[in-house]
């Protein structure tokens, strides 16, 4: 093996070692660096010189992993999207089939069954806005402020106001009684869910233009 | 140097109008972005190709593996319908912002 590669090689192991574990993203800047070391030494430098300076251009280690996380991150916030489903459909499937006994669901199973459906509407409406046809998500998210900013407060305000109007009677109810009873308990958690789901409307930051890409 | 705020956010619309000419790879796009701008827009290598997965991610462009002259490895992007529409979009709105400036550039000559 020769010093280029034994350098190139140990570059290899550098990156893997700060997380560039994936194949694709790794081989392409390991093409990227033998193009420009071979462009280096073309116009002059030596073997060393033109890894290192190539090298140098390629960027730090600890960004680039922060970067490729960035994208990896994108399909890890999927998955709490689907387990909000999947609990959406859990917490529902038992008040759907009492529905189908009795026509009116008493008690907290009507709760549940609500929670279930909103949980399973949240997650429906966050997989088709991420993913309908067309959509750019990059642009909606950075430029169509105003309007949708208004209709996601606005949302977000409503929910965090019917969420404390369900939370405070079950509060009252077992500061009264010393006790929380069944039904009570079931409002309770899914005012919990809504003012949390409010709250986090309401007042998440919005995403901030990308600045990463810098020399 | 241009700020890295401006260059970060050019990144996108130059990827995709270099795309619109035909498709290319990361080492040649990098070189031409610098040619074009006579050295001024001077990308951080490894930077871009977060950028390219990002954008394939989203759709708006698309890449395919092959081979250089010289028989090296390669990964050749190239523009999707949604890239296009994205990168009209671009335009547009650098435009906007460049006649604004302009304007206002003009004025304070008057």
């Amino acid at each position: 093996m020769s010093d280029l590669e034994q350098s190139i090689a140990e570059w290899r192991k550098q990156m893997l070692a700060a997380g560039i574990k994936s194949p694709v993203p790794l081989e392409e800047l390991e093409i990227h660096l033998c193009e420009e070391i071979e462009r280096r030494m073309k116009s002059g430098l030596d073997e060393q010189q033109a890894f290192d300076f190539a090298v140098q251009k390629m960027g730090a280690t600890n960004m680039l992993k922060s970067e490729f996380r960035k994208i990896e991150g994108s399909f890890m916030k999927i998955i709490p999207i689907f387990g909000g489903f999947l609990l959406g459909v859990t917490m529902q499937l038992p008040g759907s089939l009492e529905l189908r006994d009795q026509l009116v669901m008493a008690d907290g199973k009507l709760v549940l069954w609500l929670l279930g459906l909103f949980l399973q509407m949240w997650a429906m409406g966050s997989l088709w806005r991420r993913f309908r046809p067309g959509v750019n998500k990059f642009e909606f998210e950075k430029f169509t402020m105003s309007f949708s900013r208004l209709v996601k407060t606005g949302a977000g305000v409503v929910m965090l106001l019917g969420g404390m109007m369900f939370l405070i009677p079950a509060g009252i109810q077992a500061g009264r009684e010393g006790l929380v009873k069944f039904d009570a308990l079931c409002w309770l958690v899914f005012g919990m869910a809504l003012v949390i789901t409010g709250f986090v409307i309401t007042f998440c930051p919005y995403k901030k233009t990308r600045l990463e890409f810098y020399v | 140097m241009i700020r890295k705020e401006l260059v970060a956010a050019s990144a996108e619309p130059l990827v995709l109008s270099l795309l619109a000419k035909g498709e290319s790879y990361g080492y040649a796009i990098i070189q031409e972005v610098k040619a074009r701008s006579d050295g001024k827009l001077n990308w951080t290598d490894g930077m871009l190709y977060p950028v390219l997965h990002r954008m394939e991610h989203r759709g708006l462009i698309k890449s395919r593996w092959g081979e250089s002259e010289t028989g090296r490895k390669r990964k050749y992007y190239s523009l999707k319908k949604d890239g296009k529409a994205a990168m009209a979009k671009h335009h547009e709105q650098w435009s906007l912002v460049h006649a604004v400036l302009s304007g206002l550039k003009k004025e304070q000559y008057v």
